[in-house]
């Protein structure tokens, strides 16, 4: 019997272990977001969702409700942070299901929806046993969510549908659908409780249907015809009537692989040669359905419910058993065994059509149009992080305003290409430093810089244009701790971007030109 | 990895490389063009140095980033940047009209690691001009870029760089030309995208060497010469 659980973290972005609060757990506290022109809230935490605040509210509206509201504003670096807490959550839940995915079935795209929530589905099949009970499962699971301080909504059902029906609009934070008994438990639901469109759900509800319970008698084929597949389709799948794949994109069954140890090994070799099969397993299960791995997930088990947990993502597409297995090795061989593995589990966990014939890039022969398989090489060799390319991001912050994309040119399509972001109109150096540098500098009578002293270098300016002042992000509450930019030239003709920053009340080197 | 050449360049002659069809890289002023045979040559390795090393690295960055525009009007293929550490600041590139699009940036600290990946992107057709920041060049290195140049005459720009700030040596190699470069400060207070180089041109196979004042027009993408100073 299939028995899924859908797992709701509504506040994620703003609870989460990793995020740094600003004030205690008690406060209010809130993401903000550029949307369009108007900035919004990202994501809310408990007590500020108390006080009536949600994701997507205007700013204004928020800071008039709750003035002592603490924002932070969300930016390329606390989105990276959110994905990575969400991945660490995948497998740090892997104690309580082989099989965990996030949620990107959602209409407003992404698993991190627009309220700055977190959903999560756990195929629990066969699960429960170990927990004593499907009720005692989920009551342990939301436990140790607790512990981590993270507020989490479960439901279990036959069907990802009712799962994540009632998992948000059941009542209270838990509840246990019986095996086939959906139809009686979401009878009193709302109809957005369906995964509809709210344009749909506002058109069904023009005619007087407004709970899913209402839908039950209808014909289905009139319905479909008024307001899409979707609204049948969606009722019929949450029944049980049809059967919803989730996670695979294509609606094929998970692509998992694993292994068990008779008794728990200590060494790399085993675990190395264990993964090679399981690798040249999963690809010839790929090579026949005519699909390639785009990303994998390695799970290593201890007998005591540890986990090591690693994603090796590709480039391209690959159903290449050594091709792929090479990567896996370089990523899996760094992890030092600090407890004996029971479990191996590989899964792939994103497919794609597979593009060209690969040829290894680890050979001398990819001369043509290898560049999937190059950049993997190279990604192999120099780090996950070492290829990237230049990308603007929106922020008037220099130092985020700007930062790699990992998203490579496979070809000139424009799929490749990457969207177009509003550069700064101003001027700007070519290297950015790191870190800002402290400098000396005098200044003259009319108190703008006129001499430069970095290290060695020590030379009059002979050109001096600005301030350019750069505040924080207006909500940000420390407006005074702004920075004055001026680009300078010194006697030799060397370009720095300089900055005097009011709250240290000193001079810095940012950028040369 | 690189104390030898390669079996799979053996039995090849450096004289048959230099494909006299593959137009060389123009730099928009006649008087220079003519000077370099063309233009910058393809196939084999230009050097660029810092005058002073750790001093003149963005003025190094700068005039590569000139080329490596004109390149990207003339050439659609994509352009691979082995750097030593994260340092250019895309803002800036943007400002150069820089298709990021067509630039793949790579991080490579040590020597040894960025000239594998140079000759990686040298293998692959994609690739119409690879930059390079080296700290050392020597003749082996320069030459083994050369052989995996031979099949796809990408451009090839070697940047001379020191992350300790140490001052560069110029050893015998197979570059083509070697520019030394260093602001120039007749550039006074005109437009920061507009870049003025006193320009060292110590070697050069097609021609007279010479110092002279480069100048890069932003507007137009053209690079013009002040007249030499002194050969």
């Amino acid at each position: 019997m299939r028995r899924i659980v859908s797992l709701w973290l509504p506040h994620f972005i703003t609870e989460h272990p990793w995020q740094q609060t600003l004030g205690s757990r008690e406060q209010s506290f809130a993401k903000v977001r550029r949307s369009q022109n108007r900035l919004e809230l990202a994501g809310v935490n408990g007590p500020a969702h108390k006080l009536g605040l949600y994701g997507g509210q205007p700013l204004s509206d928020a800071t008039a409700m709750v003035p002592d509201l603490i924002t932070l504003s969300e930016n390329a670096m606390t989105q990276r942070i959110d994905h990575q807490a969400a991945d660490h959550l995948v497998h740090w839940l892997g104690q309580f299901s082989p099989w965990i995915s996030l949620d990107e079935t959602l209409p407003d795209a992404g698993f991190i929806d627009i309220k700055g929530g977190l959903n999560i589905w756990i195929d629990a099949s066969g699960c429960t046993r170990l927990f004593g009970g499907e009720r005692s499962y989920l009551e342990t699971l939301h436990n140790k969510l607790n512990t981590l301080g993270l507020t989490g909504c479960l439901a279990m059902a036959d069907t990802p549908g009712a799962a994540w029906a009632l998992a948000r609009y059941g009542q209270g934070n838990l509840a246990v659908c019986p095996s086939n008994q959906q139809r009686d438990w979401l009878k009193f639901l709302f109809l957005i409780a369906l995964r509809l469109p709210d344009q749909t759900v506002e058109n069904l509800d023009k005619v007087g249907l407004r709970q899913i319970g209402d839908l039950y008698d209808l014909p289905s084929a009139p319905l479909a015809l008024r307001y899409g597949q979707d609204v049948a389709r969606k009722l019929k799948q949450a029944l049980g009537l049809e059967r919803e794949a989730i996670n695979t994109a294509n609606g094929t069954e998970p692509l998992q692989s694993h292994f068990r140890f008779q008794d728990a090994v200590w060494d790399q070799d085993s675990v190395q040669s264990t993964l090679r099969s399981l690798t040249f397993h999963l690809c010839d299960r790929m090579s026949k359905q005519g699909l390639g791995a785009q990303r994998f997930r390695l799970g290593l088990f201890s007998p005591k419910g540890e986990v090591y947990g690693l994603e090796i993502g590709l480039v391209e597409a690959s159903q290449d058993p050594a091709h792929c297995y090479r990567l896996i090795q370089a990523q899996s061989e760094k992890i030092e065994l600090v407890f004996a593995i029971e479990v191996v589990a590989l899964t792939v966990t994103f497919t794609g059509p597979v593009q060209s014939n690969q040829q290894s890039a680890f050979g001398q022969d990819n001369q043509t149009n290898g560049l999937a398989s190059l950049f993997d090489g190279l990604r192999f060799r120099l780090g996950e992080k070492a290829v990237y390319r230049p990308a603007i991001h929106e922020s008037h912050i220099p130092e985020f305003s700007a930062g790699p994309s990992f998203h490579l040119p496979l070809g000139t399509a424009a799929k490749d290409r990457l969207p177009v972001q509003r550069r700064s109109k101003r001027w700007r150096p070519l290297h950015l430093l790191a870190k800002p540098q402290p400098i000396d500098i005098d200044a003259d009578a009319r108190l703008r810089p006129a001499r430069l002293k970095w290290r060695q270098r020590e030379q009059d300016l002979v050109s001096v244009e600005g301030p350019e002042r750069i505040s924080p992000e207006w909500w940000e509450k420390r407006q005074e701790d702004y920075r004055d930019y001026y680009q300078v030239r010194d006697a030799t003709g060397h370009a720095y971007w300089i900055f005097y920053s009011k709250n240290q009340k000193r001079w810095f080197l940012h950028g040369e030109a | 990895m690189y104390n030898s050449i390669p079996t799979w360049a053996k039995g090849l002659t450096l004289a048959a490389r230099v494909n006299a069809k593959v137009t060389p890289l123009a730099s928009g002023d006649p008087k220079l063009d003519s000077m370099l045979g063309g233009g910058l040559v393809l196939g084999q390795p230009h050097e660029i140095l810092p005058k002073r090393s750790g001093w003149d690295d963005a003025s190094v960055t700068a005039f590569t980033l000139a080329w490596l525009q004109r390149r990207q009007q003339t050439d659609q293929r994509l352009a691979l940047w082995v750097m030593q550490r994260p340092s250019l600041y895309p803002q800036g590139l943007a400002n150069l009209s820089i298709d990021f699009d067509r630039l793949v940036l790579v991080e490579a600290p040590k020597d040894i690691d960025a000239l594998w990946t140079l000759e990686q992107g040298l293998f692959n057709s994609a690739f119409g001009l690879v930059i390079g920041e080296i700290e050392n060049f020597d003749l082996l290195g320069s030459r083994r870029l050369q052989l995996a140049a031979e099949r796809h005459n990408p451009l090839i720009l070697i940047l001379r760089r020191s992350q300790r700030g140490l001052s560069l040596k110029e050893v015998p190699n197979s570059a083509l030309t070697r520019w030394l470069i260093s602001p120039s400060s007749a550039q006074g207070a005109s437009h920061h995208n507009n870049f003025h180089w006193q320009t060292n041109l110590t070697r050069n196979k097609a021609g007279t060497t010479g110092n002279f004042l480069m100048k890069w027009h932003h507007e137009t993408h053209r690079f013009t010469l002040a007249t030499p100073l002194h050969h």
